[in-house]
């Protein structure tokens, strides 16, 4: 069954983008395809669409870094500045990043960022924005956090009752102890 | 509890504590600076091994 | 050597994991203050939930199973064992309650990725993971790396009698000192000094390239942590390649071969004798080996004509080399770009590599240098007496730390367990062939796994088989503890059964 699928969902990734590819603006690809088939598509002008990740790594000559993650795989998009000023939302666990869709010429070892697999953006547009996404505490937690406490406070007031006991048996051994001394004395 | 597991042996560590000789962080920064040295010296040395490799073979 | 398992064995272990569950439910601390700080309340009731059920248990364990006795090397190395499968069930716990897994056994497989410095990771949605599990991810390399147990030792077991053998069994074998505990508080103190100046070091090449402070600090711990444990893991789905800054995987490599040196060898190094690199053994196997490998690499790439500069074979091959051959797993390149666009003869550079992995004592994995020399030297010692008349008598040694005489037991223990590395190896590679991976990949993957790599060709993911993650949770186990402390464990349980049986009989 799963070499089926897999088999299947291989012939989806050969046969989807030769459809689009057709058509006459850049065709869109995953991030996975650029990456799989990136001997075929090295130097091409392609579209990817994702996410924009953490945070756009700002360089000093004015062009900078964004990630963009589609699916389980991100990519390295290098692109001038006022294209990144675009980009309001980066994702990280508190914010949904905003959903980008760039342009640009796709490289497969970029000799100018020491052959790493790349895009160079000619063109960006904000498809979806994003928004913060704070968390939400789960009250399913709150109750196993209140009966697991209740548990190490029975087992920790156990261990202080008997530090107590102990240290007061020392004591009256102690009191014994010097009572007889007297006595002795 | 009783015997003493979390953090409890602060007490004697510190009377044994002997005072920090000027030596010890100067062999730790010389120990720490020369392991780095090493670390360089080899990447140098797998960088000429591999310009050796990259221009012989990809001219 | 094996024998009856008893009831005091059993107390015993238990006693010991109790204490190092309740030292690992105080780690969590750091994770949580995090989360606060951050405001991730909802990471903060996974770890405090965390806390709470290490330290029930710990506490249990501590008062039902009182002993007051050292335990023996039998026990130990049982101790060594058992507490890693505690300690990932208990570690487990903010994991499984972050909702980032899609079943327990992916957050199992991900915890002994951790704990064995592996850094195969089966996460998802690795970039919206909040800081306070990312922060646990990588302290739990870190810890792991310098054992669990070495950690107890250090800040909580008082009575250390026993203690050196529990470090004997977790493959750390090699005594700083004569005192135990000094022995683990120096191991702490070289990681923790490497710690801050690495982490000062990444997070200033991090910022210059354009993160913000906060979290240059941040991705400068983990990513030195995963890079020092020789672990791999890193916050962002693209790894290293994520921060497209030459300067930050410079030093990611150097932290890399500095984890992978034995902690004797740091030690000698750290008290006034820095020679000692240049003589030592597994210095010297180790240069050659990353020296072929490297080779390898260059020459495959380059025929391949893929790269067409000098940086470009740098930052994506050699990098790779240095990473798979001290056994971290960190890549600035693609899994996939392996599996389509390696020349066969730099794919085989990066296996072999792997296999042979850093040195013993060192959170590296794979055969280790000094096995590797120790064996070449006995192959030419052997060599030597079969060719010189049988009158002669000769000796032959290496250095390691001082000058040690070659002994057959040693060539024998080192073959034995080298042996052992590429049973295991072939056994992932079978199971994963029979999954339905290519060989290629399989053996790629395998290798990765059983040498506590984390290199990935893209078989490790939330999708692969059940029966191959356990295999690979094994194979990471078995790896790392060096085989003889888990054969302990399952050959006495084994007994233990058996005899259980015949009594049952009777």
């Amino acid at each position: 069954m799963r070499r089926y699928i897999a088999i299947l969902t291989l012939a989806i990734i050969v046969l989807v983008p030769q459809t689009i590819f057709a058509s006459s603006s850049p065709p869109v690809y995953s991030v996975t395809d650029l990456i799989t088939k990136a001997p075929e598509l090295d130097g091409k002008t392609v579209t990817v669409r994702g996410e924009a990740i953490t945070e756009a790594l700002e360089r000093n000559n004015g062009y900078s870094w964004v990630n963009i993650l589609d699916g389980p795989s991100a990519i390295g998009v290098w692109m001038k500045n006022d294209l990144k000023d675009q980009i309001k939302n980066y994702g990280t666990n508190l914010v949904k990043g905003d959903i980008v869709e760039i342009t640009g010429k796709f490289f497969r070892n970029d000799p100018e960022a020491d052959g790493e697999l790349d895009l160079r953006a000619d063109s960006l547009k904000v498809v979806e924005s994003g928004y913060p996404t704070p968390e939400k505490i789960n009250p399913l937690k709150v109750i196993v956090l209140a009966i697991l406490s209740l548990v190490a406070l029975l087992l920790f007031a156990d261990n202080i009752y008997k530090n107590k006991k102990k240290t007061q048996e020392k004591k009256e051994d102690f009191e014994i102890e010097n009572a007889i001394h007297e006595e002795l004395e | 509890m009783q015997d003493g597991l979390i953090f409890n042996n602060n007490g004697n560590q510190s009377e044994k504590k002997p005072a920090i000789k000027n030596g010890v962080i100067k062999n730790v920064v010389v120990g720490f600076s020369s392991e780095v040295l090493f670390a360089l010296c080899l990447f140098a040395w797998l960088v000429i091994l591999t310009a050796i490799f990259f221009f012989v073979l990809s001219s | 050597m094996l024998r009856k398992l008893t009831k005091f064995d059993f107390k015993i272990t238990m006693y010991y994991t109790g204490k190092i569950i309740l030292g690992l439910a105080f780690t969590m601390v750091i994770p949580l203050i995090i989360a606060l700080i951050y405001k991730e309340f909802d990471s903060a009731m996974d770890f405090i939930i965390g806390i709470l059920s290490s330290v029930i248990f710990g506490l249990a364990c501590m008062k039902f199973m009182k002993t007051d006795k050292p335990p023996n090397l039998f026990q130990s190395m049982i101790i060594a064992a058992f507490s890693w499968i505690f300690a990932c069930a208990f570690c487990s716990i903010p994991y499984y309650l972050s909702g980032h897994f899609e079943s327990y056994l992916d957050v199992y497989f991900d915890l002994m990725s951790a704990f064995t410095t592996t850094g195969l990771a089966l996460i998802k949605n690795v970039d919206h993971v909040s800081n306070a599990l990312n922060m646990w991810r990588h302290m739990l390399t870190y810890i792991g790396g310098q054992g669990i147990v070495v950690l107890a030792l250090a800040f909580l077991i008082r009575n250390t009698g026993g203690a050196y053998k529990i470090m004997v069994g977790e493959a750390k074998d090699e005594s700083l000192e004569p005192s135990i505990t000094k022995t683990a508080q120096n191991i702490w103190i070289i990681s923790l000094v490497s710690l801050f100046v690495g982490t000062t070091m990444a997070a200033i090449a991090a910022y210059y390239d354009g993160l913000s402070w906060d979290r240059s600090i941040l991705h400068g711990s983990w990513m030195f942590m995963s890079a020092w444990s020789t672990g791999g893991f890193a916050p962002c789905t693209q790894n290293l390649s994520f921060y497209h800054s030459y300067a930050f995987e410079i030093i990611m490599c150097l932290y890399m071969v500095m984890g992978s040196f034995n902690f004797a060898l740091h030690y000698v190094v750290w008290k006034g004798n820095p020679k000692e690199l240049l003589r030592n053994i597994e210095i010297k196997t180790f240069v050659v080996t990353l020296s072929i490998t490297t080779i390898f690499v260059a020459w495959g790439l380059s025929a391949a004509g893929i790269f067409t500069n000098l940086n470009s074979v740098l930052r994506r091959g050699i990098l790779l080399v240095i990473s798979a051959h001290t056994g971290t797993g960190q890549m600035a390149v693609y899994a996939n770009q392996l599996v389509h666009s390696w020349q066969p003869l730099a794919y085989m550079g990066i296996c072999i590599a792997m296999m042979l992995g850093g040195s013993a004592a060192s959170t590296a994995g794979g055969f280790k240098a000094l096995r590797i020399g120790i064996f070449f030297k006995g192959l030419i010692h052997e060599t030597k007496r079969l060719i010189l008349p049988e009158s002669a008598v000769f000796k032959m040694t290496f250095h390691h730390i001082k000058d040690q005489i070659i002994e057959s037991g040693m060539v024998k223990m080192a073959g034995l367990i080298i042996l052992c590395y590429c049973f295991i190896y072939l056994f992932g590679t079978v199971v994963g062939v029979a999954c339905g991976y290519p060989l290629g990949q399989a053996t790629f993957e395998s290798i990765s796994a059983g040498a506590n790599v984390g290199l990935t060709m893209g078989v490790v993911s939330p999708s692969m088989p059940a029966i191959l993650k356990i295999t690979y949770i094994i194979t990471m186990w078995l790896g790392r503890l060096e085989f003889l402390s888990i054969f302990v464990l399952v050959g006495s349980v084994g007994l233990a059964i058996g005899q259980a049986f015949k009594g049952g009989r009777k």
